[in-house]
């Protein structure tokens, strides 16, 4: 059985929380809600999986990928009450002991607690326990939240349907995003630093009834995606972009779109999108939205090329993606504006 | 300029390459396995098949299949598909590129679309090893820059918004790139027509003939004349050159002056949608946040241009887009992405990007009371009630397909979009579409001349396209097909006969199918 990354993570994961519960004497309930995938700290993840290459054989946590880890956290272990190692010391104490017997019995017997497992925890004392969740919410959209107590500094991609950006992660480790959601069945997918990858899914219905376009670029690029709803003039109502991006629920009693800038990462190789969604099943409008593309020259694109990703329908209604590549003018043009129109497609409306 | 020259230095870099490559160069070709070896003289390649002079003779050698081995093997390019569209931007803007990026979706290359300015802009196609597989040039401008493009031999295939003009054709044929109106170089992509539009605050609905022909030559200058609140008209055209203006002036036979000029249609409609006084034609596709008047024929049967009366011509002013080939190689992708056109993933495309498609629509007789309460409101001495009631007897219990046959100013010249119907009709038979079932030719006329003669004429014009699509449908299993011919001359009028565009959409061979 060939494992995918994602199911090595699933399975470290599910072994990784399950020790740390035992030492602790904590009984844990393992998450039932199909949304949540946890996954393993991300020094662990951060350890060459390409060992378990085979389910039957997962030992979690081998000694050899931990050893650099365990060198920096034994200080911290010392101020620690030293526990017992292992499932062949003495039972631990708890008001459950029949619960942990079977916990301890589905362990493999090869299964080793680490010296220093317990240690796995963020600065805050929050256990390093890596969780991605994504819940349906009003208008199409999902909420997205991602908890990384330890990562400290790490820059998180997110990716769904070809849509690719990337956030910053703040201080206290949790982020909370909200997304359009671009398929009823839509699933995100959670690139950390390391490589490790997280899932997560979420039921959405209303996802149906917006069109999509999306432009995404690298960051510093400085492109935007503007959405001329009806007729609407650049600076008046209805013309929607990232300086006046309006929420859903600002979007809904008007009629048209929102527009989300997704991604604050700085760094190289981090992704900014904006998505533009329109409600056209609700709108009952007929007419078109113009979309354009606008690059702004600076010194440091003035004359070279700029990419983009332009995300659009394809013959099966799904986002399909197309890399543009865009002759910026001359750096006498520096601060002014390209515009280009057609390269995304007018949503075109033909009312009902 | 920066655009095509390069194209015709690649061009003309092929085709050193190709003579070179075959100036008795040795070539060893392998089978990816290397089971069989063939040694020869290279003779050439077109992207495809290798063609080798060995011992056994001129053999011809799937290139997907061997390794090519010596000096005289074509280097990667020579495996790109290089071509280029040139034409009307009303399909180089957003139908073409639609198309080759559905194309190339379905073949499951990533794109690549390097953008030099709106008009102009080149798409590089990649497969999953990311080797180039295509690159294919788009040229935005106007029709007649595209015909000129093809001749100048910048240009594989012309994006034209109205078929080629006689001075066209009669220049293609004597630059030996064969006769363009031959329905194997001519093809109708999508279909659009033409609307006066206005914006959508003004009261005026609609719009008959000779007051269209007097707003745009200037005879009509206040909107009080049109049935709307006094004010006078702001006229709204296109820049010279563009396809639509010589489709409308054809029809209309009319000079097209205008106070404000725009780029292109969507631009157009854009500005009349901003101004109640503004009035414009405009392409359907692109009509915009503007509203399209009806066409009135003074008879109380107005037309409007909605899907289906574009595909059944039942609105006047239709205007089928085409794509014009030259009579001469196109590398194999071109080749593959001209046939991908006729299949309903492409039509669903061509849905999605605000054109009507190609694909077969049936209406059903339940759908077309109007036709059937303005027949027999017009009933009379030619036309008597029992006539209809034969009429309905007939098509009880059938709907009527979207393609609809009809003639140019003369008798008996079909149009294009008809030459096209006749194919798309003949492959449907051919694939079995109709099995079990009575497809019907009817005739119909225009309502000049007594009604004898004219389901005389009728008749024949229904025998005449049943014949033209049968001997099109070569393939067909005829065993289970039940064809039928019947006339109803003036009996069924789609339009009123006041108007020139009223009597060419009666004149017509309808199909229906029971």
């Amino acid at each position: 059985m060939k494992l995918t990354g994602k199911q090595k993570t699933r399975l470290i994961a599910i072994a990784v929380s399950a020790l740390v519960a035992v030492a602790a004497g904590q009984v844990m309930q393992s998450g039932s809600d199909n949304k949540v995938v946890k996954a393993a700290p991300l020094a662990v993840a951060e350890a060459p999986v390409e060992v378990y290459s085979n389910v039957d054989e997962v030992v979690p946590l081998s000694a050899p990928a931990d050893a650099p880890e365990e060198a920096e956290v034994q200080s911290v272990a010392r101020a620690m009450p030293v526990l017992p190692e292992g499932p062949d010391v003495a039972p631990l104490p708890s008001t459950d002991t029949a619960a942990l017997a079977v916990r301890m019995a589905s362990l493999d017997d090869r299964a080793r607690l680490p010296a220093g497992a317990l240690d796995r925890m963020s600065p805050a004392g929050v256990p390093c326990d890596t969780e991605f969740t994504a819940t349906a919410a009003d208008k199409g959209t999902v909420l997205l939240t991602l908890s990384l107590p330890c990562a400290t500094g790490e820059m998180v991609t997110i990716s769904h349907e070809g849509l690719r950006f990337t956030v910053a992660r703040p201080a206290t480790g949790e982020i909370k995003l909200r997304v359009p959601a671009l398929s009823p069945t839509a699933r995100f997918a959670a690139t950390l630093g390391g490589g490790a990858r997280l899932e997560a899914e979420a039921r959405v219905p209303e996802a149906a009834e917006y069109d999509h376009v999306a432009l995404q670029w690298r960051a510093g690029a400085g492109m935007q995606l503007h959405a001329f709803e009806f007729g609407a003039d650049y600076g008046k109502a209805g013309h929607v972009w990232a300086g006046a991006p309006l929420t859903a629920e600002e979007a809904a009693p008007l009629g048209g779109g929102f527009l989300m800038r997704l991604g604050d990462g700085a760094g190289p190789g981090a992704q900014v999108a904006d998505i533009y969604s329109f409600p056209r099943a609700l709108a009952g409008r007929a007419g078109v939205v113009r979309i354009n593309i606008e690059a702004e020259v600076t010194p440091a694109n003035c004359g070279k090329d700029v990419t983009a990703t332009a995300l659009q329908p394809g013959p099966d209604g799904r986002l399909s993606p197309a890399e543009l590549v865009l002759s910026m003018p001359g750096c006498d043009a520096v601060g002014e504006y390209l515009v280009l129109k057609n390269v995304v497609r007018d949503l075109k409306l033909a009312g009902n | 300029m920066r655009f095509f020259p390069g194209a015709a230095f690649i061009a003309a870099f092929f085709l050193c390459f190709c003579l070179s490559a075959a100036q008795a160069q040795e070539v060893t070709l392998k089978s990816r396995d290397g089971a069989v070896t063939i040694h020869g003289t290279l003779r050439g390649f077109d992207g495809e098949f290798y063609r080798v002079e060995t011992i056994y003779g001129l053999l011809t050698v799937d290139g997907q299949r061997v390794l090519c081995d010596g000096a005289a093997c074509p280097g990667p390019e020579a495996r790109v598909a290089a071509f280029a569209f040139s034409g009307a931007r009303e399909m180089g803007q957003v139908l073409m590129p639609a198309l080759v990026e559905a194309y190339a979706a379905e073949r499951g290359l990533t794109m690549r679309r390097r953008v030099e300015d709106a008009a102009h802009f080149t798409y590089a196609l990649r497969d999953a090893e990311g080797a180039t597989v295509a690159r294919i040039r788009f040229r935005a401008t106007t029709t007649d820059e595209g015909f000129a493009d093809l001749l100048a031999g910048e240009a594989d295939l012309v994006m034209a918004a109205r078929p080629a003009s006689p001075t066209e054709l009669a220049l293609a044929r004597d630059a030996g790139l064969g006769d363009l109106a031959d329905p194997a170089r001519r093809r109708v992509v999508a279909l659009d027509a033409v609307v006066p539009v206005v914006a959508r605050d003004n009261p005026v609905t609609e719009i008959d003939e000779a007051s269209l022909r007097a707003v745009l030559t200037g005879e009509i200058t206040d909107w009080g004349a049109l049935g709307g609140p006094d004010g006078a008209i702001a006229l709204h055209g296109l820049a010279p050159g563009a396809g639509l203006l010589q489709t409308v002036a054809r029809r209309l036979e009319t000079p097209l002056p205008a106070q404000h000029r725009h780029a292109d249609s969507a631009a157009l409609a854009d500005a009349v949608a901003a101004d109640p006084a503004a009035f414009g034609l405009a392409y359907w596709s692109e009509a915009g946040n503007a509203r399209a008047l009806s066409l009135a024929g003074g008879c109380g049967m107005p037309a409007r241009a909605t899907r289906q009366s574009i595909k059944t011509e039942d609105y006047p002013l239709t205007a089928p887009l085409f794509l014009y080939s030259a009579a001469r190689r196109m590398p194999p992708f071109a080749r593959a992405f001209l046939a991908f056109l006729d299949t309903p993933d492409a039509q669903a495309v061509i849905r999605r990007a605000g054109y009507v498609d190609l694909s077969r629509e049936a209406i059903p007789l339940a759908h077309q009371g109007q036709r059937l309460a303005y027949a027999i409101a017009a009933a009379g001495d030619e036309v008597p009630l029992s006539e209809l009631k034969r009429l309905v007897t007939r098509v009880e219990g059938a709907a009527r397909l979207t393609p609809t046959f009809r003639f140019e100013g003369g008798e008996a010249q079909l149009d294009a979009q008809s030459f096209a119907n006749i194919a798309a009709l003949a492959r449907a038979i051919e694939a079995g579409a109709f099995q079990g079932q009575t497809l019907m030719f009817l005739g119909f006329s225009d309502g000049r001349g007594p009604a004898a003669a004219n389901r005389g004429i009728a008749r024949a014009r229904a025998e005449a396209v049943r014949d033209a699509v049968m001997a099109a449908a070569t393939l067909a299993d005829r065993s289970h097909l039940r064809i039928l011919v019947d006339a109803f001359g003036e009996a069924l009028p789609n339009a009123c006969d006041e108007f020139d565009w009223g009597r060419r959409a009666n004149r017509r061979v309808e199909v229906w199918l029971r």
